[in-house]
């Protein structure tokens, strides 16, 4: 059986695929670096020199951009400390009640007493392992947000990769492969974990990481879903 | 252990351990949470635990140095430098940095230079904070900031054409008193009007030495050793290179103890009231 990705739908209609995958790929890797340690100074003055879009056609990406652009604007060098306090504040929280912060781990949003290391951390480790992937030298558990999206980032680049190689069912799978993950994991625990955020930061720039991630996966699921109801079944005989 | 009445023990384990199917994560609300559902016999499975976050107002610390707290922000000033004596130079160099004014990034620049020989945890901001707090520093936030509006392919993008860079102001007292420091008054009421000064020519010996060029710790024990003054009581070359490095009159560049502008200074005047 061969399949083909084509271009059908009107959104992602003469669309060179191999730059969305890699728009997709410095996207994801923009947010899981952003949620996986504080801000330093060199990753301040490369936000501030980004181009925020004032209008992508999706709410929550916007008010998150606006956000982030807003904090930004007014951020110097101060700002850094100020991050890293409200980093703290927002994802480690002071109590042990399993409610002082938003823990930005699947587990605890997707088990009963919120706890660290359940189900989702082994599905997410079995799927690092299918595709290859290990975790590193990074002390997190693998349901960690920042690896969740580090792993978007890599599915797209090898997308990306595939495409620009011309093979496509293997450029297929890997959109397969991202929608999955997208829909079993992110997009069914991120919506309750932007809630916490709104929550516990203190600062625009963390209210607005919450709102622009949670608008990137909501838009990412339906260019995915597009492209994978793009691909068409050829005839046999062809 | 007492087994339950009824069913086997492995049948109690599985149910105990059982998940509830019908648990929607999606369904719970955090602010909404019934401690019924909770655990009593676990003294943390409790939603009132307090969170600094909500604590009041009245348990949050004021300021350690402060002009409220110390009395003035001379005396706030005096106590946060007393209090972190290896961070002593580098806030009195920032006090002097922003005689008239001085922005954020070249603080940040100059403090990075200033402490690379001998690192600090602190970030240049936060000493400008700790200045700020004891009423040395005043910050001057500028209005607003330059944005501009570019249009691409039909997209509209807000970018940011130029970065704060607040501007940070040394009051007159911070001033005062970092001329008061860098008088000597410090060396002078130390060794050369104290009790210490019984060991001038030691101190000369030791400052002379800086003077022609940086000297380790084992140089300066070797020196020590040589006076019958410093057999009994004791003293080592650390205690000197302490006092020196109290008073601002020598310096660790890295390498060796060097002698600071200050430190010649003073020198001159030990050399001066010694033939006196």
């Amino acid at each position: 059986m061969t399949e083909t990705m084509t271009a059908a739908p009107e959104a992602v209609e003469e669309v060179d695929l191999v730059e969305l995958m890699n728009k997709r790929a410095q996207g994801y890797g923009m947010l899981a670096r952003l949620f996986r340690e504080e801000v330093d100074m060199a990753t301040l003055r490369e936000l501030q020199g980004m181009r925020f879009p004032q209008a992508t056609g999706n709410a929550t990406v916007d008010e998150g951009y606006h956000q982030l652009f807003d904090y930004l604007k007014r951020a110097w060098d101060d700002s850094v400390t100020e991050l890293a306090i409200d980093y703290v504040s927002t994802f480690i929280g002071h109590g042990v009640n399993g409610y002082s912060a938003a823990y930005p781990y699947e587990s605890v949003y997707t088990s009963e007493r919120r706890l660290l290391m359940q189900e989702a951390r082994a599905e997410v480790l079995a799927t690092l392992r299918e595709n290859e992937l290990k975790r590193g030298d990074w002390n997190e558990a693998e349901d960690h947000i920042a690896l969740e999206l580090e792993f978007m980032q890599r599915m797209a680049l090898r997308c990306a990769e595939a495409l620009a190689d011309n093979a496509e069912d293997e450029a297929i799978a890997y959109v397969r492969t991202s929608y999955d993950f997208l829909e079993n994991h992110l997009i069914n625990w991120v919506p309750m974990l932007v809630t916490d955020m709104r929550l516990h930061a203190r600062t625009l720039f963390y209210q607005g990481l919450g709102q622009l991630t949670l608008g990137t996966i909501q838009e990412d699921e339906a260019v995915l879903r597009e492209l994978l109801d793009s691909v068409a079944e050829e005839p046999a005989a062809a | 252990m007492a087994l339950p009445a009824t069913g086997s023990p492995r049948e109690s384990t599985l149910e105990v351990l059982a998940f509830d199917d019908e648990f929607d994560p999606l369904a719970v609300d955090d602010l909404e949470i019934d401690q019924e559902w909770m655990d009593d016999d676990n003294p943390y499975d409790t939603v009132d635990f307090p969170t600094l976050r909500n604590m009041p107002e009245t348990v949050h610390h004021e300021p350690v140095y402060s002009p409220e707290r110390q009395g003035s922000a001379t005396e706030a000033l005096r106590a946060l430098i007393t209090r972190n004596p290896n961070r002593r130079p580098v806030l009195l160099n920032i006090v002097g940095l922003c005689e008239g004014g001085c922005a954020s990034s070249v603080i940040s620049e100059k403090v990075d230079e200033w402490q690379r020989d001998n690192r600090s945890v602190y970030a240049p901001m936060t000493f400008c904070r700790m200045l700020e707090r004891a009423g040395a520093l005043t910050l001057e936030m500028p209005v607003t900031t330059e944005e501009q509006e570019v249009a691409e392919e039909g997209i509209t993008y807000l970018e940011i054409k130029e970065t704060v860079d607040p501007i940070w102001h040394a009051t007159e007292e911070a001033l005062a008193l970092r001329e008061e420091y860098r008088a000597g008054t410090q060396f002078r009421r130390v060794v050369l009007e104290a009790e210490e000064f019984r060991y001038a020519e030691v101190y000369e010996a030791i400052m002379s030495a800086l003077a022609d060029g940086g000297r380790s710790v084992k140089d300066v024990e070797e020196m020590v050793k040589e006076f019958p003054i410093c057999q009994s009581p004791r003293r080592f070359g650390q205690h000197f290179i302490d006092v020196l490095e109290d008073t601002d009159c020598a310096a660790w560049g890295g390498t060796a103890w060097n002698l600071t502008d200050l430190g010649a200074k003073m020198l001159a005047e030990l050399q001066a009231q010694k033939e006196a």
